[in-house]
C-alpha cells in the first residue's frame, strides 16, 4: 500500500504546520474573548479581534493572502486608504454630545494636557530602538482612542498594526482599574469632594453649528486630521440638525456596527505568531501603559494647576477624563467623585475634557503625521 | 541612530501644537457661542 498518499493529505492539512508559536496565539486569543464575555472589557473590538488571532494563526488558511478574504478590507480600508477610522469617528459623531465643551470650553485646554503621555512615550520609544515612525504610533497610544491609533499606525508603521491597536484597546477597557489609583494618589480627600456649578443649557443653534466651527479650525490648522475630524462633526451634525434622523442612526448604529467587524476581524489577522511574538510586542504593551498613565496624570495637574489661577474651582479629578476613552474615563471620574461625597455628580462636567481629550489625540495624530510625511 | 534634533522637533511643535490648536479652539467657542446668544437674545426682544 503506498502511503505517500496520506502523507501528502496530512501535509496539506493545517496539523503539519501547526507550530509552538501558533498555539500560544490561540491562547492569547482565548484570552481576549474570555476577557470580552466574561468582564465585558470593550467586548465589540476585542471579540472580533480575538477570533481574528485565533484564525489567522491555523496554518494555510491565507486569511491575510493578497486577495484574500481579510486581506481585501485590510488593504482598501485600512493599510492603505484611510476609510475604516473615519468611519467610526462619523459613529462617535453621531453618538456624542458636544454641548459639555460648548458651555465650559477651558475644559479643552484638559484634553491638550492629557496628550503629554503621547509625547512622552514617543521618547521612550526611542531609547528603546524604535524608529521616529514607530515611536510616533507608540505614542498616540497615551491618548487612549483606538481609531485614532489605527489610523496614524496604519500611515506610520503598518508592521506595528496589531500591537498597537490592541494595546490601545486593551488600555481603554481598562480605564477603571488603570485611572483610580492615579487620581487618588495627585488629589487630596478636599480636592476629590470639590463640587462644582451645574452647567449652562446650550441652544440648539449653539449645537448645530459647533460641529462647523470645530471642522473649519482644526481642520485649517492641521489639515492632516481632516478624515477624523471632518467624520467626526458631519456624525454630530447629523444628530444636532434633527433633520436627517435616518443618517444619524445609520452613523451611529448600522454603519459604525458593520465597519467595527471588519476592523477588528482584520486587526486580529495582522497578529500571526511570526509577527507578534517578539519583544517589540512586548515593549509596545510597557510603552502604552506607560502614556496612558502619564496621560491621566498630566490632565489631573493641569485641573489642580488651573485651580490655582481660578475663581471657581474645578474638581481636579476630571482632568483624568481628558483622556479621549469616552465616556468611560469620565464615568470613572464620577465614580471616584461619589466615593467621597455621594451628592457629587460630576459626570456631565467631566464630559467636557473626556470629548476635548479625542480632539486632542486627533490634533497629536494630525501633527505627527504634518512632521513626519 | 535616532535623529535627536527631529525628535525634539516634533515633541515642540507636536505638543505645542495640540496646545495651540486647543487654544484656538477654545477661544473659537467662546466668541461663537457669544455670537450666537447675542442674536438669540436679540431675536427673543425682537418678538
Amino acid at each position: 500500500m503506498d502511503f505517500s498518499i496520506f502523507n501528502r493529505i496530512f501535509l496539506n492539512t493545517g496539523f503539519a504546520h501547526l507550530t509552538f508559536g501558533n498555539v500560544l496565539m490561540w491562547l492569547i486569543a482565548l484570552t481576549f474573548i474570555i476577557l470580552a464575555i466574561k468582564k465585558n472589557y470593550e467586548p465589540l473590538l476585542l471579540v472580533p479581534i480575538g477570533f481574528g488571532m485565533f484564525i489567522v494563526n491555523l496554518p494555510l488558511t491565507e486569511l491575510m493572502e493578497e486577495g484574500h478574504l481579510l486581506w481585501v478590507p485590510y488593504h482598501y480600508a485600512i493599510a492603505h486608504f484611510d476609510l475604516i477610522p473615519p468611519i467610526i469617528f462619523m459613529g462617535i459623531g453621531a453618538m456624542t454630545d458636544f454641548g459639555p465643551v460648548i458651555a465650559n470650553p477651558k475644559t479643552i485646554l484638559i484634553g491638550a494636557a492629557a496628550q503629554f503621555g503621547v509625547y512622552i512615550t514617543f521618547f521612550g520609544a526611542l531609547l528603546l530602538g524604535f524608529s521616529l515612525h514607530e515611536a510616533a504610533s507608540i505614542g498616540i497610544i497615551g491618548g487612549a482612542d483606538g481609531p485614532t491609533t489605527i489610523f496614524l499606525t496604519a500611515k506610520l508603521a503598518p508592521h506595528l498594526l496589531g500591537a498597537t491597536a490592541v494595546a490601545a484597546y486593551s488600555y481603554m477597557a481598562m480605564v477603571p482599574i488603570i485611572q483610580p489609583p492615579i487620581m487618588k494618589l495627585l488629589t487630596s480627600k478636599e480636592e476629590r469632594k470639590i463640587k462644582m456649578k451645574k452647567i449652562r443649557q446650550i441652544s440648539k443653534l449653539e449645537k448645530i453649528g459647533f460641529p462647523l466651527v470645530a471642522t473649519l479650525i482644526i481642520c485649517l490648522l492641521i489639515p492632516p486630521a481632516a478624515p477624523l475630524v471632518g467624520m467626526m462633526m458631519v456624525g454630530n451634525l447629523f444628530k444636532e440638525s434633527g433633520v436627517v434622523e435616518r443618517l444619524s442612526n445609520a452613523a451611529q448604529n448600522e454603519l459604525i456596527n458593520i465597519v467595527t467587524i471588519f476592523l477588528g476581524l482584520c486587526i486580529g489577522a495582522t497578529m500571526p505568531a511570526s509577527v507578534f511574538l517578539r519583544p517589540q510586542s512586548l515593549y509596545i504593551f510597557f510603552l502604552g501603559l506607560i502614556a496612558f498613565s502619564i496621560s491621566t496624570a498630566a490632565g489631573l495637574l493641569l485641573a489642580k494647576l488651573m485651580n490655582v489661577f481660578l475663581k471657581e474651582k474645578i474638581n481636579p479629578l476630571f482632568g483624568a477624563a481628558g483622556v479621549s476613552a469616552v465616556p468611560m474615563a469620565a464615568r470613572v471620574a464620577q465614580v471616584v467623585a461619589m466615593k467621597e461625597d455621594k451628592s457629587n455628580f460630576i459626570l456631565m462636567k467631566a464630559m467636557g475634557p473626556n470629548v476635548a481629550g479625542t480632539i486632542g489625540t486627533v490634533s497629536a495624530a494630525g501633527l505627527f503625521l504634518s512632521l513626519l510625511s | 541612530m535616532v535623529n535627536w534634533g527631529k525628535a525634539f522637533e516634533m515633541f515642540f511643535i507636536g505638543f505645542g501644537g495640540v496646545f495651540v490648536t486647543l487654544i484656538i479652539l477654545q477661544l473659537g467657542i467662546i466668541l461663537y457661542s457669544k455670537i450666537i446668544n447675542g442674536i438669540e437674545n436679540m431675536m427673543k426682544k425682537k418678538g
